[in-house]
């Protein structure tokens, strides 16, 4: 049994339009995949697509006007779908870590570097303050902080975009999670500085043999640091299998089409176009929800498309996938 | 023919935290761009290359050096004596969705600067922009639509349609794809490429995305901490990089082929704060083939290149594949 | 249904606190408009067989100390609070919002002078300048409607200035300089419409602080007169007759005032509500 299994998992966004009518968008239509101990997944789509939706939705972090509808999220073997909100709290931060696009709002200004990092250690276990701040000060060596035990106490404002990256990754680390949720840990940040974190993260998460969920629009990163993709539409994988199957023969038209639209593989020149519209989630098409903007739909693509299995774990959800 | 922009000796300082600090943002910047190229201004946060394009249009002034676009020194004119100059120099911003006015309809954005600037009459100036918007490939429905109707993506179009209704001689895009979805990214930079063709405009395209440069540009200028550090070809500073801080920013993009194991030039450190600047190379702190002759002077740009030690590093082999 | 009962319906639903503000705004305004017609009595008749006669059939609310009919002063008074606050509200905003388009347009000097000023408005205690300026110039109505207005203008230069720093940060500024727009052109019809939310959600709070300042300074004794029938001057006549057990004088206008306090702060805050961006997509 896999780690992280999510199944079938269904979130809508209800809410009410400027004439009082009740609104649903689907964010999430029946996402489904799990995630092995040691293996990176990488999450990939465009803005809306529900990536973001589906990391908050493994935290228990929806909130109205999100509510999932349907579906189960099981992490090691118990439901975190139905667990009470207390042992959730438990759960984040300790087993399951997260490492988010903006570090300068996600640590708390009104309290320094060292104290936050023994406080999310205290408030996971009984651990003696000494013991805390030593494990505080190594973990932020670890994460390539020079002179730690110097930062440990600096102000959150006081750091640079990657020096406040580094500490909240230590932060995600320190209860030595199984589980890593990073949901574009490096977007925002200068290339060279990206690099860097890159880099540390990949160490961290080998050494650690951490499950990581890693949701990011470049799919540079997802080539260079992932060992499963998965690309999302309209909220549903679309296609999902190793980096290496993926990123040489993309079978889901979508996925064919992102792929192609990386900035080392376009072709300027061709008239094609890209993008589409994006898709309406209160409005969605019956069947493949790709239908309207694929370029092979059919008349067949009305009713939902079956799973084409490419083995080794390769498989696109389409009625007419494109040739390897 | 003159250049659609020349920037000579360009310095800009701003005002610091405390009383007689300064945050040097340029420290003598010149470039040239020619009619119908596009010239890439890459660099990371922090190097200056926002301020250079808000000054190429005169939306900021330099303290020191001149601004000339299209043979005119725009560099002492006051606010009001540029308006008249502004059809022919244009920008397009990061943000289209802070940038355009969400109580005006999008007909409206694309007509403002034909009614500020042109000699045009209602139907002319209508019937322009329906061409426009063909142009950027947006459906004329769009015309009675509001900002918030639209995707980035069409907002981007909608700007980019707005920066070239009067015809400019130069239009600086300050980061226009880094908000966008890599799919719209790749069409917007296919449009401009299009747009470029077709009207000859001068692009000043500023990014810190080495993927979007390699599409894009026919000249590359790398800046880092107020000062070029090099500039050259697209294609010879993309396949042979010679200063080491481009070797770095090139080595530290992921590129999409897996296993695809370029050698990584990993930099120590962030960019250094530019309220103290170190008195030689800017880069010298965090390059490393620095040697203590390099905190000595400012190297200058030679040959493309702003680094002392150019010659012997560009004998080792830059990365890879 | 129709649209417009469906629209009325959806506000209702979203923002029932301000729909229910709105509504009691609304009869105050009815009332108003037809004092004349609603109250039994003229407002300044004295029933000199009646003073202070309790609550009964044909005086409604009672009488007061001169013998006049409560409620129909009541009735009445709602005049006297939308006629001040109105003419504040429109002084303040039409000084206040242009200062702030201005201060926040050119920032720099011209932003810290319209800083300073509007601060020397704000560290006086709001009533004893109105106290010491009315009492100095005369006690008139529009003396009163002038100075509660002064105070007003630094709240919307506040807000509008608020506003205008977001748009100019958000490149806005930038994008109409770029344009070619003029200076006017910018001010006008880039930074105004789009700088006036803050503003018109501050204008039911603004009229109800207006409301409860021009009453306080009636009931100290300053502004509006007895026999004018002001719910302030009304509440400090009766106040002398709270003792002996006449409270119907001072309790009833107070009760009048309260009410429409709260309910333009139920409506102010249920504008801002509505006109909080972050609102779209609301839960239900």
């Amino acid at each position: 049994m896999s780690l992280l299994e999510i199944d079938n998992l269904h979130v809508h966004f209800l809410s009410r339009d400027r004439l009082g009518e009740p609104r649903r968008a689907r964010a999430l239509n029946g996402v489904t995949f799990s995630l092995d101990r040691g293996e990176i997944i990488g999450l990939v789509g465009e803005t809306g697509a529900g990536k973001s939706l589906t990391a908050q939705s493994v935290m228990g972090m929806l909130r109205p006007p999100a509510h999932r509808i349907a579906g189960t999220i099981t992490f090691d073997g118990r439901d975190l779908a139905t667990l009470p909100d207390a042992e959730m709290n438990a759960m984040r931060g300790s087993r399951i870590g997260m490492v988010v696009q903006s570090p300068m709002t996600s640590l708390d200004p009104t309290a320094r570097i060292g104290a936050q990092l023994v406080r999310i250690q205290q408030a996971h276990g009984k651990i003696p303050r000494q013991q805390a701040e030593e494990r505080a000060i190594a973990m932020l060596r670890e994460v390539g902080i020079p002179d730690a035990p110097r930062r440990f106490a600096a102000w959150p404002h006081e750091l640079s975009g990657g020096m406040a990256q580094r500490v909240l990754i230590a932060m995600a680390l320190i209860n030595d999670p199984v589980l890593l949720i990073a949901d574009e840990p490096t977007t925002g940040l200068d290339v060279t500085v990206q690099a860097q974190i890159l880099e540390l993260l990949k160490r961290e998460m080998t050494a650690r043999g951490l499950a990581t969920l890693l949701i990011t629009h470049d799919l540079g990163i997802v080539a260079q640091y992932c060992d499963r993709v998965a690309a999302m539409f309209a909220g549903t994988i679309v296609e999902e299998g190793s980096v290496a199957d993926v990123f040489a023969a993309p079978r889901h038209p979508y996925t064919a089409r992102l792929i192609a639209s990386a900035p080392d593989r376009v072709d300027l020149s061709s008239r094609a176009q890209f993008a589409g519209a994006p898709p309406d989630l209160t409005a969605l098409p019956e069947g493949c929800v790709y239908r309207d903007r694929c370029p092979r739909a059919q008349s067949a693509c009305a009713i939902p498309p079956p799973k084409a299995d490419f083995g080794n774990g390769h498989a696109a959800f389409c009625h007419f996938p494109e040739p390897a | 023919m003159s250049a659609a922009l020349q920037l000579d000796d360009i310095v800009r300082r701003f005002p610091g935290p405390q009383r007689g600090l300064f945050v040097h943002a340029l420290n003598g910047v010149s470039l040239t761009v020619n009619a119908g190229e596009t010239v890439a201004l890459v660099g990371e946060s922090g190097s200056g290359k926002s301020t250079l394009g808000r000054i190429a249009v005169r939306l900021d002034r330099p303290d020191e050096g001149t601004v000339t676009i299209a043979g005119r020194d725009t560099t002492r004119l006051s606010l009001a004596s540029l308006r008249p100059l502004r059809a022919m120099m244009q920008m397009v911003f990061q943000d289209p969705w802070g940038t355009l006015n969400p109580r005006r309809s999008i007909g409206a954005a694309i007509e403002e600067p034909l009614v500020l600037h042109g000699k045009l009459d209602a139907t002319a100036r209508r019937a322009t922009v329906l061409r426009m918007l063909e142009r950027v490939r947006l459906q004329p429905e769009l015309l009675t639509r509001y900002p918030a109707q639209l995707s980035g993506g069409q907002l981007q179009r909608v700007a980019i349609a707005r920066a070239l209704v009067t015809n400019p001689k130069l239009v600086v895009l300050d980061e226009p794809t880094s908000s966008l979805d890599l799919s719209v990214r790749a069409d917007i930079l296919q449009l401009l490429r299009q747009l470029q063709e077709e009207f000859g405009t001068a692009f000043l395209f500023i990014t810190h995305d080495i993927g979007t440069v390699r599409l894009i540009a026919d000249r590359i200028i790398v800046l880092y901490l107020g000062s070029i550090m090099e500039e050259g070809p697209a294609t010879s500073v993309l396949a042979s990089p010679r200063h080491p801080y481009t070797r770095a920013l090139l080595s530290a993009e992921p590129g999409t082929f897996p296993g695809q194991h370029r050698q990584r030039i990993m930099l120590d450190g962030e960019i250094p704060s530019p309220l103290n600047l170190p008195p030689g190379c800017p880069f010298a702190t965090r390059c490393q083939y620095a040697i203590p002759a390099c905190a000595n002077a400012k190297p200058q740009l030679v040959q493309g290149v702003a680094c002392i030690r150019s010659r012997e590093i560009g004998e080792q082999p830059a990365m890879r594949e | 249904m129709n649209t417009a009962l469906r629209r009325a319906k959806a506000l209702i639903l979203s923002t029932p606190v301000g729909a229910a503000g709105l509504a009691i705004v609304l009869l105050y305004a009815l009332v108003a408009l037809f004092a004349p017609a609603l109250a039994p009595h003229p407002p300044i008749k004295a029933f000199a067989d009646s003073v202070l006669a309790a609550p009964d059939a044909q005086f409604w609310f009672g009488t007061d100390g001169n013998g006049m009919d409560v409620f129909s002063r009541i009735l009445y008074g709602a005049r006297y609070a939308f006629g001040i606050s109105i003419p504040v509200l429109a002084i303040g905003m039409v000084c206040g919002v242009p200062i702030g388009l201005i201060a926040g347009y050119r920032g720099g000097w011209v932003d810290e002078l319209a800083l300073r000023l509007m601060d020397v408005l704000r560290v006086f205690p709001s009533i004893v300048l109105a106290l010491a300026i009315v009492a100095a110039t005369g006690q008139t109505l529009a003396n009163v409607v002038i100075v509660i207005a002064i105070l007003d203008i630094a709240v919307f230069v506040r807000v509008v200035r608020a506003e205008v720093l977001t748009l100019r940060a958000s490149g806005m500024v930038d994008a109409a300089i770029n344009a070619g727009n003029p200076t006017w052109r910018i001010l006008l019809v880039h930074l105004l419409p789009n700088s006036l939310r803050g503003a018109l959600a501050q204008m039911p709070i603004r009229m109800a602080w207006a409301v409860r300042v021009s009453a306080t300074l009636a009931f100290i004794g300053v502004g509006v007169q007895v026999p004018e029938p002001e719910w302030g001057a009304m509440i400090r006549e009766g106040s002398e007759y709270v003792i002996s057990g006449e409270w119907w004088v001072a309790l009833l206008p107070g009760t009048a005032l309260v009410i429409l306090v709260i309910a333009l702060s139920m409506l102010g805050d249920g504008l801002s509500d509505l006109l909080d961006p972050r609102r779209a997509g609301r839960a239900r």
